[in-house]
């Protein structure tokens, strides 16, 4: 027989958390995250988003996204405890109005150039390739800056037993991985792109902190390189199939290298399993005229959650409050260009 | 009542063991230790019902999985926190109603007028490149002689064009004529064909030239842009709800474009009668078009690009004077031939 150190109270052998209190037992076997999602009221959510959007102009739109997070965070769940959203609608739809003043003046800006070029004499054939150019340059120098801002503002609202979560990666850096990337990746034809992919991994993991404590990743990428190369191979004769191993064993690569603490984390994606989970989704999707949206969605979570363990403890106790303070700025700016951030 | 709980000091990860009780005004926490701490009713906010509930106060929260508590707990402050959401998107959407019914339709009109009718002149010219093959335009001389002439007793009316007006007369059964940005006007042959006089030529060419004078595809350009634009800014998130915001843009823009054209049916209704023409053909060529061409039924008019010819007839009747100036246009040929110009 155990007992909780929590309360006190008696416990079942082998159970995780303790039936009088919730908390969670200590345990060095490796186990699944739990995400409890259920279809029905995350459809019903969803419908509720939708129709609250158009009925709102599409303002409710913040709040939508708001709802949805709060929804996946508080039903993923590891060792009996469930993860916590904070973010809030208002801060949301502010940032997005903040946002479009910006856009607002960067049109004004280009009119502008436009305008100028034109009374320089410069005529519009020769003028649409550089301002082109700039619009492109800016927008590329605009993705990795979303890219940190986002995850800035998705980690500062997230918290786990009343402890939140930070990222603390710079702009400059993430810049820095892509201009090499890049440029890498075109000098040596692509064989360079899976370093690349683990790198930005890398980047988000090792600047990602619980608490005061951060989180650590080992490796290059090099292994990927060889299954990079065998997925293009068969790239032609699989129709892109090929890809689903590829990603699969990237998934693999990048999630086991990540740990906190002596918390270690193991993924056995596969990609029978990735190619069957996207396949699946997409009839879904056509065979119901995309009302099943919401339902792939909670498959693809559950099926990172069942190919994901944990390992190891993390000592509570050691663990300290750290937050960091972020803006919404960078979620917007990731949403008006349409980047998917994932956690 | 009473209820056993996780409880979190916001300090460390570490969790304690907790009692909680539910008063009318707040929550009492007696900790594992001995000490207690007061939640005032204010300050609670319900993070998560299920599957485990959890309530926060400031940094401190307490999880449990007995959901009873939920129904003993006293009115949180989230509720006055809803009521001023709701006020800020009530009038946000307000704002955004003002911007789209008179904000965005005047800065248009601002901005086309700074537009020069130059820039117009050259992309009406691109797209006529594009659109109008050189071997559909009908090239019987007296017909054309005959429609330009038409076409600058109409131009001479207007009060100072920067715009150069031609007509082209293209073979296309079609019951149709548009107008290209700088003054290009393109009249289908099925339409020429369905004129009965110079005069209902007249009342179609009329609205066109003023599709162009108040510089309506300048102005959509702009008005639509921004209006979208304002849209995506807004409506962000999943993938679902910009398809929805994507409807809802569709929809208010045809629905400016309902609006230019009752513009130009009453602007070409009076350059009719500053040419002295009578106004009543324009009337009277709707009532063709409403003949020939398919008419949807009621209750279609939001997916419209034009209002429905009922009620622009009806609009155009009610606009007309009553005791208009008109002289008789004299052609020199008859008209019959030059509605058949493309025939040969």
């Amino acid at each position: 027989m155990m007992f909780c150190q929590t309360c006190g109270g008696e416990v079942p052998e082998q159970a995780r958390f303790c039936g009088a209190c919730g908390a969670p037992l200590a345990t060095d076997a490796a186990r699944h995250p739990d995400f409890r999602a259920d279809g029905g009221a995350f459809f019903l959510l969803f419908l509720k988003n939708v129709l609250l959007t158009v009925l709102t102009l599409g303002i409710y739109s913040a709040w939508a996204k708001t709802r949805v997070r709060q929804y996946l965070w508080s039903h993923f769940g590891l060792d009996g405890e469930f993860f916590s959203y904070h973010g809030t609608g208002m801060e949301l739809l502010i940032s997005r109005l903040k946002l479009l003043a910006a856009g607002a003046v960067a049109i004004l800006a280009l009119v502008a150039a436009v305008f100028a070029l034109q009374s320089a004499g410069i005529p519009p054939e020769k003028a649409s390739p550089v301002i082109a150019l700039g619009v492109y340059a800016t927008i590329a120098l605009l993705v990795p800056f979303a890219m940190v801002g986002a995850a800035r503002y998705r980690l500062s609202r997230t918290s786990y037993r009343g402890v939140r979560f930070s990222f603390r990666g710079e702009y400059g850096a993430l810049l820095g991985i892509f201009v090499k990337g890049v440029l890498l990746s075109v000098l040596t034809l692509g064989i360079y792109s899976p370093v690349f992919l683990v790198n930005i991994f890398a980047f988000f993991a090792r600047n990602t902190f619980y608490g005061n404590e951060a989180f650590a990743f080992e490796g290059d990428g090099q292994e990927l390189i060889v299954p990079y190369l065998i997925a293009l191979v068969l790239a032609l004769p699989t129709l892109g199939i090929s890809f689903f191993w590829f990603n699969a064993a990237r998934t693999r690569y990048c999630w086991s290298r990540l740990r906190t603490g002596s918390l270690r984390l193991q993924s056995e994606v596969q990609g029978g399993g990735l190619f069957g989970l996207t396949v699946g989704n997409i009839l879904l999707m056509i065979v119901t005229l995309g009302i099943t949206y919401p339902w792939t969605v909670l498959r693809n979570i559950r099926f990172f959650a069942d190919h994901l363990s944990v390992s190891g403890d993390l000592n509570w106790e050691a663990i300290r409050q750290e937050a960091r303070p972020a803006t919404a700025f960078g979620e917007g700016l990731a949403d008006a260009l349409d980047l998917d951030v994932g956690l | 009542m009473n209820w056993a709980a996780a409880y979190y000091d916001g300090v460390t990860a570490r969790s304690r063991a907790v009692t909680i009780q539910v008063t009318d005004s707040g929550l009492l926490l007696a900790l594992d230790d001995g000490t207690t701490r007061w939640w005032d009713a204010s300050g609670l906010r319900i993070a998560s019902r299920r599957p485990v509930v959890r309530l926060e106060h400031g940094v401190e929260a307490v999880v449990l999985r007995d959901a009873s508590i939920l129904a003993a707990l006293p009115p949180t402050g989230a509720r006055t926190a809803a009521y001023r959401a709701t006020g800020f998107v009530l009038s946000l959407m307000a704002v955004l109603f003002l911007l789209y019914l008179k904000g965005l339709p005047a800065l248009a009109r601002a901005g086309a007028a700074a537009v020069p009718p130059s820039w117009e002149v050259a992309l009406g010219e691109a797209i006529y490149k594009e659109m109008v093959a050189p071997e559909s335009v009908c090239t019987d001389e007296t017909g054309n002689a005959e429609i330009a002439r038409l076409a600058a007793h109409l131009a001479a009316a207007l009060p100072e064009s920067p715009y150069e007006y031609r007509v082209a007369v293209i073979r296309e059964p079609s019951f149709n004529a548009f107008a290209l940005p700088g003054g290009a006007l393109i009249v289908h042959s099925g339409l020429l064909e369905k004129t009965g006089s110079p005069e209902q030529l007249a009342g179609v060419l009329a609205h066109e030239m003023q599709h162009v004078e108040l510089r309506h595809a300048t102005r959509a350009v702009l008005r639509d842009a921004s209006f979208r634009l304002l849209l995506t800014a807004v409506v962000t998130g999943g993938a679902e709800i910009p398809a929805a915001a994507k409807a809802v843009g569709s929809l208010g823009v045809l629905r400016y474009r309902r609006q230019d054209e009752e513009e130009a049916d009453t602007a070409g209704l009076r350059l009719m009668e500053a040419a002295r023409l009578d106004a009543s053909a324009m009337i009277e060529i709707y009532r063709v078009m409403e003949q020939e061409s398919f008419q949807p039924p009621k209750g279609f008019d939001p997916l419209l690009t034009h209002p429905n010819l009922p009620e622009r007839i009806d609009r155009l009747t009610n606009l007309i004077r009553p005791d208009p100036v008109r002289e008789r246009y004299e052609t020199t040929a008859p008209w019959s031939r030059t509605a058949r110009m493309c025939r040969e």
